[in-house]
């Protein structure tokens, strides 16, 4: 080390200085002889390390390896020598932009180097008030609270290395013994917030972000058992289905394309039984586990027998073993039960001692024969109750009806496919007392009679909201469809009659021709044999294709057969009165502003003239 | 009825497409601006690309709609001619009498064209007639007999036009109606050089 002269120089007054700080330092422990010997070793082994930086980068490394070095040493001892060396690197960097020349061989390059010891005596400088200002008082307390030197283990290394690079943090806390306790919970909530700032991914703890990961599987992965939905009817035979397509192959395909629809209703069923992504949402941590079991909770439908059947067993059990226990209820806002063929109703009353239905809007029992809503499921919360579908009910009669419209009067969605108990006595009270309807459907094969203008006028003329009305082989007359026309025109967009056979030539093809169903985009005509003029039909047809309505007008094979040819015929006349036009215009010498040429040459003569 | 003749019943609408196609600087554009709206500028604006018009005409109880697509003549653009030439249900490919370099390059375009669309009518159009009088009677001669052939290879009308003096422009769009709907028309040619050729019975 021959440049050790020169540092020694420069190191000089710090000593002194140092001893001159610690003389106000009552320290009960070290001696002030022995602790100034240890500040002066200190100072000397830092100016040792440091001083390569003459000649060498100062490089971040170094720093971090020579505070490392140091805080072997006791930690009051570090810091002091980092403080040493912070006013070293203030002094030296003044001296350096005064008189850069010196006698070191390396001198020239120090002045490059000036600026990275700025920025190093930057850093220190930022905490050496710290570990000036505590200097006084923290003396004694590390040698008797060698715990606090040691604290809780900080499981992040990247803090670790954080906490040796300063070793003066530490003192921070150790300003006295009567503040030490609750400065290091501080600290340690500040570690904490750090390392979760460090960690990053806490997102997974704010409950309005889970909500909506939750939810958003949820949506994507829970399939409620529907009825799947056919963009159109089967063809009812394979000359049907040639009338339709125009060619073989098409027609094939729709043949057995409906075949497969429900081999794919099938597989969604099977889907919807296990809710793959929300049971493993659930074991993620507490906070999942909440949100799914909300947003699980909220959903109540079962699609396999099985599993009802299975669910309501364990559910006995532990209403047995917890007899003294409150048990939570479930709060679904909807209840579906999918083509549970065989349960029978005893099920339901089972429901009722599991389920609490204040929040309930939506129930659906879709094919279940044997099974019927409790009316418990609407008694006190019948408002809120929006769609009520029991489709191929074998106990849906009108006495249940008629309690259900007086307790659910917003309903929106109301369809009673193929429940052949329910008769005009029970749609009388539907439209007498419901106002909000959107979607009626009361298709049925047998027993339509039951069902008739009586009932219905009522009930079309209550709710002009209706978009979507169902009315498959109910008796009704022109009457009704006329009562669509006027009272719900402008929100009808689907229109089942199939097998209305008292509808006549004096309504559909009327109300059409008038465009009284302007948003008209689904009409099923299937065997309303009475029909004979199809030319407004076709004509709202194409209007409905040229205002962009794509529209679909299911027929039978019989009807169809007769509208295609209709169809053809009017193609016929239309094309016959465009061609006349055409060649009228195209032959009338009038109508064009052409310049004769005979006219143009002669005028051009006479300019040449 | 011929492809490419989309029919649309509704309210008795008729849509026809026709391309313009040909080399540059022979009024294409110009005799499409004129058709459409009656007007001609002098000044020669490049056609970048494509363009496109709409005409309508009202005929009682139909209404037919011209769409006038202009593809640029510079070579450049001939990747756009797909654009102009698909589903058209007439091609009118047009020189400049003044220029016979111009109607040499039909049997280019024509055969390009055919690439794309092998059914639409073809119609050879000859424009700036109101210049190519003023051309020397032996040039005239030439070109007139020139584009015939043409014609008859192709087996196309043949018209002379003048979009600046009004010469046969609507007439053009009258012959693509008849050809489309195969309907007689009732209007003389006009054979002999010098004349404003007329040639559509075939």
């Amino acid at each position: 080390m021959s440049f050790k002269p020169v540092s020694a120089n420069e190191t000089k007054p710090l000593p002194r200085q140092q001893s001159s700080t610690t003389q106000y330092v009552y320290n009960p422990f070290v001696t002030n002889n022995s602790k100034e010997q240890v500040d002066s070793g200190c100072s000397e082994t830092s100016t040792m390390e440091i001083d390569p930086e003459d000649k060498t980068t100062y490089s971040c490394e170094q720093a971090i390896k020579r505070s490392k070095s140091c805080s072997i040493l006791p930690t009051q001892l570090t810091r002091r020598s980092s403080t040493s060396s912070v006013r070293r690197f203030q002094r030296r960097k003044g001296r350096l932009s005064i008189t850069p020349p010196r006698n070191n061989p390396m001198s020239l390059m120090s002045e490059d180097f000036s600026e990275q010891e700025f920025s190093f005596s930057e850093e220190f400088s930022m905490n050496s008030p710290f570990s000036i200002s505590s200097s006084g008082s923290a003396d004694s307390d590390l040698e008797s609270l060698p715990d606090t030197d040691e604290s809780t283990p900080n499981t992040s290394p990247l803090y670790n290395s954080n906490k040796t690079c300063f070793p003066f943090f530490k003192s921070n806390r150790s300003i006295s013994s009567y503040f030490s306790l609750e400065q290091k919970k501080l600290e340690e909530k500040e570690q904490d917030e750090l390392r979760r700032r460090l960690k990053g991914p806490s997102i997974f703890e704010i409950p309005e972000i889970v909500y909506k990961i939750i939810d958003f599987a949820d949506a994507q992965n829970t399939n409620i058992p529907q009825e799947g939905a056919t963009v159109r009817r089967k063809p009812l035979s394979f000359k049907h289905a040639m009338l339709i397509y125009g060619n073989k192959e098409d027609a094939k395909a729709a043949m057995t394309a409906s075949k497969n629809v429900s081999s794919v209703e099938a597989n969604n069923a099977d889907n919807a039984t296990s809710r793959g992504i929300l049971h493993n949402c659930l074991l993620v941590n507490k906070l999942f586990n909440q949100v799914t079991t909300e947003f699980m909770n909220k959903k109540f439908f079962f699609s396999s027998e099985g599993n009802f059947m299975k669910y309501l067993q364990s559910k006995i059990k532990e209403q047995e073993s917890s007899l003294l226990k409150p048990v939570t209820k479930m709060s679904p806002s909807m209840i579906v039960l999918h083509k549970l063929f065989s349960v029978k109703s005893e099920a339901v009353e089972l429901l009722n001692k599991q389920l609490d239905y204040s929040n309930l809007e939506w129930i659906e029992f879709f094919m279940c024969p044997k099974l019927l809503p409790s009316p418990f499921m609407f008694e006190s919360n019948g408002h809120k109750i929006k769609k009520f579908v029991v489709t191929g009910s074998k106990v849906l009669d009108d006495n249940f009806m008629i309690h259900l419209s007086k307790k659910c009067r917003n309903l929106e969605v109301l369809d009673i496919r193929a429940c052949e108990l329910v008769s005009d006595s029970g749609i009388y009270s539907i439209g007498k007392y419901c106002r909000n309807l959107k979607v009626i459907n009361f298709g049925r094969k047998k027993r339509g009679h039951l069902i008739t203008d009586n009932s219905l006028s009522n009930l079309v003329k209550n709710n002009p909201k209706l978009n979507t009305i169902g009315l498959a082989g109910c008796h009704v007359s022109d009457k009704v469809i006329w009562d669509i026309a006027i009272h719900c025109n402008q929100a009808v967009e689907r229109l089942s009659l199939n097998n209305c056979a008292l509808i006549t030539n004096q309504s559909i093809p009327l109300i059409l021709h008038s465009n009284y169903l302007p948003n008209l985009s689904v009409l099923e005509l299937r065997f309303v044999e009475q029909l004979t003029n199809f030319k407004p039909i076709i004509e709202f047809k194409r209007r409905q294709q040229f205002k962009g309505i794509s529209i679909l007008i299911e027929v039978c094979e019989d009807l169809c057969a007769k509208m295609r040819q209709q169809e053809i015929d009017m193609d016929k006349v239309l094309s016959k009165r465009i061609f006349k036009d055409i060649l009228e215009y195209v032959n009338d010498s009038n109508n064009d502003d052409d310049v004769s040429h005979v006219h143009f040459i002669n005028e051009r003569r006479s300019l040449v003239r | 009825m011929r492809d490419g003749a989309p029919m649309e019943d509704q309210n008795n609408q008729v849509a026809l497409k026709i391309g313009l196609i040909g080399d540059s600087q022979i009024g294409k554009t110009s005799l499409m601006v004129k058709y459409v709206e009656g007007s001609f500028d002098e000044d020669y604006i490049q056609t970048l690309g494509v363009n496109f018009m709409d005409k309508k005409i009202h005929i009682r109880n139909t209404t037919i709609t011209f769409s006038i697509w202009d593809l640029g003549g510079q070579k450049e653009f001939i990747n756009m001619l797909p654009l102009v030439s698909n589903d058209a249900v007439a091609i009118l490919f047009m020189f400049d009498l003044t220029r016979k370099s111009t109607l040499n390059s039909i049997k280019e375009w024509y055969r390009q064209v055919r690439g794309f669309n092998k059914t639409a009518i073809p119609f050879l159009v000859g424009t700036k007639y109101d210049q190519f009088i003023d051309l020397s009677f032996q040039d005239q001669t030439e070109i007139t007999q020139q584009a015939m052939k043409y014609g008859n290879a192709m087996k196309a009308p043949v018209i002379f036009s003048s979009t600046s003096h009004s010469i046969n422009v609507q007439k053009i769009f009258k012959i693509v109606l008849s050809k489309a709907f195969d309907l007689k028309l009732n209007l003389d040619e006009i054979v002999n050089t010098g004349e404003p050729i007329l040639v559509f019975k075939q």
